[in-house]
């Protein structure tokens, strides 16, 4: 099987409301991708975006990007899906042999988009849509009361998540949300939305574009000498109704990791893994996600965030770069995950790199309301 | 008769007027210079593409146009060649109407001298036998042009 | 690269309204069917790919909603969705995946509900941005009137037409044949048996050169296909359709640039996208000398002029010679390279389905189980096409009876 790496990338400075075209932001980090990784446009041989026609306001919001995404004449298609699984397909794409060099942009504007709508307009059109109750938050909200009630978890430890992060984005240059002195206090009384969700604990709205240019190993070595590997895989999609979901745990999280690390060969995640970039639209989901990938029994996530072994100096860092609660440009926040992993084995994090040494890390993505579909990246490095 | 059964219908929406659409304003340099009966087209210093209307990004070598450079703006002429046409028959208002044979208008895709793109516009002043592809024709400049899109909407023929 | 085939596929009766069913339960239908075509369960599939054109529906990401009416329960799943050739970019999709050596069987399903939807209101959206900013710049009249109903493929004829001997007869000639094939075709959703070019001849002008009798319906439609590995086909399939060669091409999108901004595609005739996009599938087939080694096409036609422009795009023959061997009865169901047996996109048009029945329709030919439609000639190599945005999309299929990679 070929060996496939994350071989260069660019990120921008996130923002709520970027005085911008979109094409001009996907421009800015494919260019830079581009220039980091020193080949040109014609070095690569497909294009992967990750758009959707409800966020930009464009049905077939890839035809106009053809241009700034440096797809002219390439083969290039969209994957309406976060970011993450546009990697997935740009890697797939690489392993079948067809392609060597691949380009991967995600973005979105919510400045651009009315907040919220393009996820009730994902509801089943029959029944939830017109029955007005479901979105985003209130299905995380959903989501958070059914994982407390089940295993104790308190509003205070769910807080944990949000201070950990805000805080961490604050070394992060690319962040839009960034607090270096919130307390717990703050976040709990923070303005409720829908009980027990609060502003604090849920994404902010974001404008932003990231780019991953992604190598087969005979290109890789050529464009780079800190390659990052990708190693393992995995995605799964999960029902749609939140009623057939076990709500306080993230079942498709757990099937996706199981493949990732299988491919990989990670038995021992907690040891083997030395940094892990989740996509937690919403503080619970970081703890729920702990659980999924291994990190602690089912039902410790409020006791792993208790014990700080999550945080930046702690064996397990989460989220360094202040994860999707620092940044949420939807369809590419998962991307943007497998960016920091790779800014982490590269040392390139600057002020937000980890102490120790980072060979592993684990990058994930997630689609739809309630983390219904879950992707998993393993990377490593030389 | 291919209809088969309706069952429950509920309606919903999906309001295009909800979203926003930002861009840089390119076009405005372009659209001055029409005020003076001068098409500007915008060449990529880096591969010499020339376009008209003005792109913000290269299409052929991916670098980003920089339109408020001077030496970036040409000058181009405003003849050109056809590239394609149609003759409209029906009218679109309340349905489709069919249109009274003298009052078809002729739309035209016309490739300037000298630029790279190609620009749609109505040809006037001319018998609908006389169109093809391949004629040459000239923007029919109104005596005080707007300076928007709307000065290089006609053309004549040649 | 290993070799992957189709083993199924199902594809419902195309019809201009669906008022019986959603969309998971239309998709469902040609889910089953292919399932069953396939001889596998649900559970055996290993995952999916799906794609449709959201703006028709008014539905963000439909799969969420219906993934698991279609068996991707807790499957890995992923929407790949590029316009009018969504349906080729989604089987591709499923190619890459099963090529990969990550999955073994995967089930790639395509479709659309326009009855659920406005279709003049969809396809508008796609340039709505576009015609805003251009509006704010003082852009108006009938050009921008007529524009949204025909769009650019009044050009795309016009200039080709100047370029080969295709005249106006000639279009009403193929829009006769092909709704005499898709008359012969139980999924199709215009089937005039019969008609013939003097019919057609008779449909109002829209705008030259296109009559009425040259467009596409609008349909309610779906398309499932199931794809696996050589070992796994040969043990379910007496007759896989081997994926041979596949690529994609995108170029700028024809007529109006971003936001106004001038495009490169200059002349939408020479669709040089699609010629790039057949020549890496046919390399990648082994296939030297398309004109002679391929034996049915399936170019995306929704305005009947498109086949003689597909026919020579897809180096099928020399440009601008496509009108006069049309003539010569070579497109015929009969002929030497019957062209859309199927009836075409201009007899059926779902539009997330339609560039993926292409592929189902040479796989149904090449399996001989194309009943009444099945063409005289013995169809070993297949070319599907798949057009998408402002004619900048081109997604290209080879299919073939043998395995047969370069």
């Amino acid at each position: 099987m070929r060996r496939i790496a994350i071989v260069a990338y660019a990120q921008m400075k996130y923002m709520q409301n970027r005085n911008s075209s979109r094409e001009v932001m996907i421009h800015e980090v494919a260019h830079e991708a581009l220039k980091m990784a020193a080949i040109s446009k014609g070095d690569v041989d497909t294009v992967i975006n990750a758009q959707s026609d409800y966020l930009d306001g464009r049905t077939i919001s890839n035809m106009k990007t053809v241009a700034a995404s440096g797809a002219y004449f390439k083969d290039e298609s969209k994957i309406e899906m976060d970011g993450a699984f546009a990697a997935f397909y740009a890697y797939m794409r690489i392993l079948t042999g067809n392609h060597d060099v691949a380009m991967v942009i995600g973005e979105s504007m919510a400045s651009c988009y009315p907040p919220y709508l393009p996820g009730i307009w994902s509801l089943d059109p029959t029944f939830d849509r017109p029955n007005g109750f479901l979105n985003e938050i209130s299905a995380a909200a959903l989501q958070a009361r059914a994982y407390m009630h089940k295993y104790g978890i308190t509003e205070r430890q769910i807080a944990k998540v949000a201070v950990k992060n805000l805080k961490n984005a604050d070394r992060n240059p690319c962040a839009v949300r960034k607090m270096p002195r919130i307390s717990e206090n703050a976040v709990l009384n923070s303005k409720l939305l829908y009980e027990p969700i609060r502003e604090l604990n849920a994404y902010p709205l974001t404008d932003g574009a990231c780019a991953i240019i992604l190598a087969v190993e005979s290109k890789a070595r050529q464009i780079t000498n800190k390659p990052v590997w990708i190693t393992g895989a995995g995605c799964c999609h999960d029902t749609y109704f939140l009623g057939e979901r076990e709500l306080y745990g993230c079942a498709s999280l757990e099937r996706a990791a199981e493949t990732a690390y299988k491919m990989s060969g990670i038995t021992n995640p907690q040891k083997e893994i030395q940094v892990w970039e989740l996509h937690e639209n919403f503080s619970h989901e970081e703890l729920i996600f702990y659980e999924a990938l291994g990190m602690c029994e089912k039902g410790k996530g409020g006791q792993l965030i208790d014990s700080k072994r999550t945080e930046p100096n702690g064996p397990m860092p989460v989220n360094p770069s202040g994860g999707a609660l620092s940044a949420n440009p939807v369809y590419a926040t998962g991307l943007i995950r497998l960016c920091e992993v790779a800014m982490q084995i590269r040392g390139e994090a600057g002020e937000h790199q980890v102490k120790r040494e980072v060979k592993t890390g684990l990058a994930h993505g997630q689609n739809g309301l309630c983390a219904q579909d879950n992707i998993v990246f393993t990377l490593k490095g030389e | 008769m291919d209809q088969i059964e309706e069952h429950i219908s509920i309606s919903g929406k999906w309001p295009l007027s909800a979203y926003t659409w930002k861009t840089e304003r390119f076009l405005d340099r372009f659209t001055a210079n029409l005020a003076k009966k001068k098409i500007f087209g915008a060449r990529c210093s880096n591969c010499g593409t020339v376009f008209v209307p003005p792109v913000v990004v290269c299409t052929r070598c991916h670098s980003r146009m920089s339109l408020d450079k001077d030496q970036d703006w040409i000058w181009v002429s405003d003849m050109g060649t056809v590239i394609a046409y149609s003759i409209s028959y029906l009218a679109v208002g309340d349905g489709l109407q069919a249109r009274a044979p003298e009052k078809r208008p002729l739309f035209i895709l016309v490739r300037l001298d000298g630029t790279d793109t190609d620009i749609f516009a109505e040809l006037i002043d001319t018998v609908e036998e006389k169109i093809k592809v391949g004629m040459r024709v000239q923007v029919a400049w109104s005596e005080v042009p707007k300076g928007d899109l709307s000065d290089i909407l006609f053309f004549r023929s040649l | 690269m290993r070799n992957l085939a189709i083993v199924g596929i199902g594809i419902t009766k195309h019809v201009s309204k669906r008022r019986d069913v959603n969309i998971p339960e239309l998709v469902y239908e040609a889910v089953k069917t292919a399932l069953d075509d396939a001889g596998i369960q649900p559970k055996d599939i290993d995952a999916l790919v799906t794609g449709n054109m959201p703006a028709f529906e008014g539905i963000n990401c439909p799969e969420l909603w219906g993934g698991g009416y279609w068996g991707g329960y807790k499957k890995p799943l992923i929407r790949i969705t590029t316009g009018g050739s969504t349906g080729a970019s989604v089987a591709q999709g499923s190619f890459y995946m099963v090529a990969s050596g990550l999955y073994d069987t995967v089930l790639t399903l395509a479709f659309e509900k326009q009855s659920d939807g406005n279709t003049t209101i969809g396809l508008n959206s796609t340039a709505m941005a576009d015609v805003a900013n251009m509006t704010a710049y003082g852009l108006r009249g009938p050009v921008v009137e007529a524009s949204g109903a025909i769009g650019l493929f009044v050009y795309q004829a016009t200039s080709y037409m100047a370029k080969s001997g295709c005249t106006v007869e000639h279009i009403d000639r193929a829009a006769a044949m092909l709704r005499n094939n898709a008359a012969k075709n139980p999924f199709a959703h215009l089937q005039q048996s019969g008609v013939t070019a003097a019919d057609i001849a008779k449909t109002p002008m829209i705008s030259y050169p296109l009559r009425f009798g040259h467009t596409c319906p609008a349909s309610d439609g779906a398309c499932a296909m199931v794809v696996t590995t050589e070992e796994k086909a040969r043990k379910l399939s007496r007759k896989p359709v081997w994926v041979n060669g596949w690529a994609a091409c995108s170029e700028e999108p024809a007529i109006v640039g971003l936001f106004g901004a001038g495009s490169v595609n200059v002349d939408p005739a020479e669709q040089r996208s699609c010629k790039l996009a057949a020549t890496k599938a046919y390399s990648m087939a082994g296939i030297k000398e398309p004109w002679k080694e391929i034996d049915l096409a399936e170019p995306y036609v929704p305005f009947a002029y498109q086949l003689f422009i597909y026919f020579e795009r897809l180096l099928l023959c020399d440009e601008g010679h496509a009108p006069r061997l049309f003539d010569q009865g070579v497109m015929d169901l009969q002929g030497n390279l019957p062209t859309c047996p199927s009836g075409a996109v201009v007899s059926s048009n779902a539009i997330g389905a339609a560039a993926m029945i292409r592929i189902a329709e040479c796989a149904l030919q090449i399996r001989g189980e194309a009943g009444q439609r099945q063409v005289t000639k013995e169809v070993h190599n297949a070319v599907a096409h798949g057009l998408g945005g402002q004619a900048n999309f081109n997604v290209v299929t080879v299919l073939g009876d043998k395995p047969n990679r370069r």
